[in-house]
């Protein structure tokens, strides 16, 4: 991969997207409203 | 600097709360979850006279203050927490005028945590057809509080509602019953314990012990107050209910009349056919017949509309864009994956907008009363029948449908099962397979290959219905024991809360699991994309045949098959032969599954590719052309890849994974979690895995 602006912005956008699935498979759900521990919050 | 207040809509469930929150904050409102669960918060703005802010809030439809579901604990948590963020400082209960004996139970409890309170009367239109008749200087005298009676067919009433509101800090905020009048000695034993605090109050807190909540109850433990046990709490919450029937008889006595001689109402009448053990199904077959074609035949107009606008908009990238690798992953990997959410728009709207009718004429209620018996031996509830007919066309739109079941496993089993009913994704796979491994011959004038395509969707709907039984059985929550509801009156829905909730559903869908869509589709395009080696980056060098011999078109054709099969995800489908090849499937099959992880039919266009067929387009002639090459595809040994043992267990695997990025998507947002999906996800990949092992292994 040559080392070009559009080269870099694939780069930026695959870093985003993993960025973005990272943060939102180890987003910390707040449990305090969980009423049934099996309400998928815990 | 403007002043905001927070109001909350309070109501029992089926009073029109969301009707009337759509008439004070139209769209000015955002819908999220309320955190941990997924109860959907509705908050709005309304802007009030003097420059007063407004936040509406609709809260979940409760009956009481004994909390007995997540939507009412939500409810209680809330108005028992003053440093709530939302706590409010003005709720308007809104009531049914057919009902409002019942509902001004809740009425009265709000009103005994000292919170000042508006009584909104809503249906009032109904009155004249019911006879009744509302003495209303009398009520709002008695329940002392400020009384509007409200309808969502007039606006008559909004500005009046809204000046009350702007004007709520001049609201009576006093106690409707003193709870010392429900057990003396008890009462007065907690108000010397706790002289700081308001009586009611505590009250509900302690109560909360015998309900489904678990609010703070430290203090308790703290103090030397002995409570009672749960049998005995839930008798005075007995005696608490009675008292206050008691005294709202006693007003509605005298404030309000009802003659049932001026009565008029079908609503019986109607529900005799509509529930009806034979002519009740039949009608409910109709109805779902009628969604079956809305998002399987007419949704496809739209959808089509929009795939050739994506597809233009891809082609108008790549010409008027300098080329590169960016422009490519504009047009392939972000233009392709919004147009892979945007296409799903019209299913969801037309799914919910059959949904919307159901509920808002109050049919909704009926379907459960007539299913239910049937769909809890699985473990799902009568409401479970719309989204498991829905996921025929589509898991995603299906998924989201169950969102008005309101136990929380029958939910969950539904969300799970869903994706296992035959979605419209599918059939581009069987069709090419069927017609490949099953011979077009008849059998008593039935056509083999129709019984094949028939037997999918039959072994979809099984594998539904028996993963529901297996979950119910296994998952260990909280389940209701009996089915108790209410039937609400017929009523002609509302466009506009028709159309609210399609606009609420569909932008929740984008914002959410459109995202994640979003994000896998730029990287499942970057692995197809990009490779190392010489065979990748030269593969012009790589063509057995003469090039000078190719037109130009097979010439790129070839150049993208060799390109794709050295691609990362090539050499991932390499990698992972081994694996599948016990299930009778080369690399090339190993290719497509991985690449139909973005959705299952994009397996045909991918198996094109691979198998070198020219600008591949889904006509009859091109689908002709790649079942020709499938059909005498041969490995290393010259043995056959297609073969009815393989290609049987081919649709057996699709039949039973979960080959689909948007639904692990939309159940993530919809369990607010990703245990589920990813449970979901290795489950039925498993499963699909261990059938077709076995079939293959069989049939070969």
């Amino acid at each position: 991969m040559e080392l070009n602006i559009q080269n870099l912005l694939v780069v930026l956008s695959l870093g985003v997207a993993l960025v973005y699935l990272f943060n939102k498979y180890n987003s910390k759900n707040d449990n305090k409203n969980c009423s049934d521990k099996d309400c998928g919050c815990q | 600097m403007s002043r905001q207040i927070k109001v909350t809509l309070i109501g029992n469930p089926n009073t029109g709360k969301t009707s009337i929150f759509n008439s004070l904050t139209g769209l000015n409102q955002k819908i999220a979850n309320y955190p941990g669960v997924t109860v959907e918060k509705k908050e709005g703005i309304c802007k009030l006279d003097r420059g007063i802010k407004a936040h509406i809030y609709d809260l979940p439809g409760t009956y009481s203050l004994n909390a007995s579901s997540i939507d009412e604990n939500i409810v209680v948590e809330l108005l028992l927490n003053r440093n709530h963020k939302d706590y409010p400082d003005l709720a308007i209960i809104v009531s049914d005028v057919e009902n409002l004996k019942r509902n001004l139970v809740l009425f009265t409890q709000v009103k005994d945590l000292r919170i000042p309170t508006i009584l909104a009367i809503n249906m009032s239109d109904r009155m004249k057809y019911k006879g009744i008749e509302l003495d209303l200087p009398y009520l709002e005298k008695h329940l002392d509080t400020k009384i509007i009676l409200t309808s969502n067919r007039t606006n008559h009433w909004i500005d009046k509602l809204k000046n009350l509101i702007s004007n709520y800090n001049k609201l009576p905020s006093t106690k409707f019953i003193d709870p010392k009048l429900i057990d003396p000695e008890y009462f007065k034993n907690l108000q010397r314990t706790f002289p700081k605090q308001e009586l009611y109050k505590l009250w509900v807190v302690i109560c909360q012990d015998a309900n489904f909540s678990n609010v703070d109850k430290n203090f308790l433990a703290n103090s030397n107050f002995e409570t009672k046990s749960i049998s005995e709490l839930k008798r005075l919450q007995q005696k608490e209910t009675i008292k206050r029937y008691q005294l709202i008889n006693n007003i509605l006595k005298v404030g309000q009349k009802v003659d049932q001689s001026k009565a008029i109402g079908f609503g019986a009448a109607i529900d005799r056919v509509l529930t009806h053990k034979i002519f009740g199904y039949v009608f409910f077959f109709f109805i779902l017949l009628g969604i079956f074609q809305a998002i399987y035949a007419w949704a496809i107009i739209p959808m089509d509309y929009i795939d050739s606008t994506f597809a233009s908009l891809t082609e108008w990238v790549k010409m008027n864009l300098p080329s590169g690798a960016m422009t490519d992953l504009l047009a392939d990997g972000i233009i392709t994956g919004i147009g892979g959410i945007v296409i799903f728009i019209p299913q969801i709207a037309f799914l919910f907008m059959f949904i919307s009718f159901l509920e808002e004429s109050g049919y909704m209620s009926r379907v459960v009363f007539l299913m239910d018996k049937i769909m809890q031996k699985f473990g799902l509830s009568g409401k479970s029948v719309v989204p498991l007919i829905s996921g025929v066309a589509c898991a995603i739109p299906a998924i989201m449908a169950t969102r008005n079941i309101e136990s929380w496993k029958e939910r969950l089993i539904t969300i799970l099962v869903t994706p296992f009913m035959t979605c419209s994704a599918r059939l581009p796979v069987y069709l090419i397979i069927v017609a490949l491994v099953i011979p077009n011959e008849t059998i008593f004038g039935f056509n083999y290959q129709a019984i094949a395509l028939m037997s999918l969707y039959i072994l979809g709907f099984l594998a539904a219905i028996t993963s529901a039984y297996i979950l119910n059985m296994i998952l260990k929550m909280k389940k209701r024991s009996v089915l108790v509801m209410e039937m609400p009156n017929y009523k002609i829905p509302l466009i506009k809360d028709v159309l609210y909730t399609i606009i609420e559903k569909t932008k929740s869908f984008i914002m959410e699991a459109g995202k994640i869509i979003l994000a896998i589709s730029v990287i499942l395009w970057f692995l197809a994309t990009n490779g190392v080696g010489d065979k990748f980056t030269n593969p012009e060098n790589h063509i057995s045949q003469n090039i000078e011999l190719l037109s130009e078109e097979e010439l790129q054709t070839k150049i993208a098959a060799i390109k794709l099969e050295n691609s990362f995800i090539g050499k991932i489908g390499k990698t992972i032969e081994p694996v599948f090849k016990p299930l009778g499937y080369d690399w090339k099959i190993g290719i497509g599954l991985i690449t139909s992880f973005a959705a299952r039919e994009v397996f045909v266009g991918t198996l094109a590719v691979i198998y070198n067929i020219e600008n591949y387009d889904d006509s009859k002639g091109k689908q002709r052309e790649l079942k020709n090459i499938m059909l005498h595809e041969t490995d290393e040994n010259g043995n056959k890849v297609f073969t009815l043992a393989s290609g049987i267990s081919l649709l057996l695997f699709y039949a039973f994974a979960m080959q689909c990025m948007s639904t692990l998507a939309i159940v993530k947002k919809e369990t607010n979690s990703w245990k589920w999906p990813a449970m979901q996800f290795i489950i039925m990949t498993l499963i699909a895995y261990i059938v077709s092992l076995i079939t293959f292994q069989l049939i070969s």
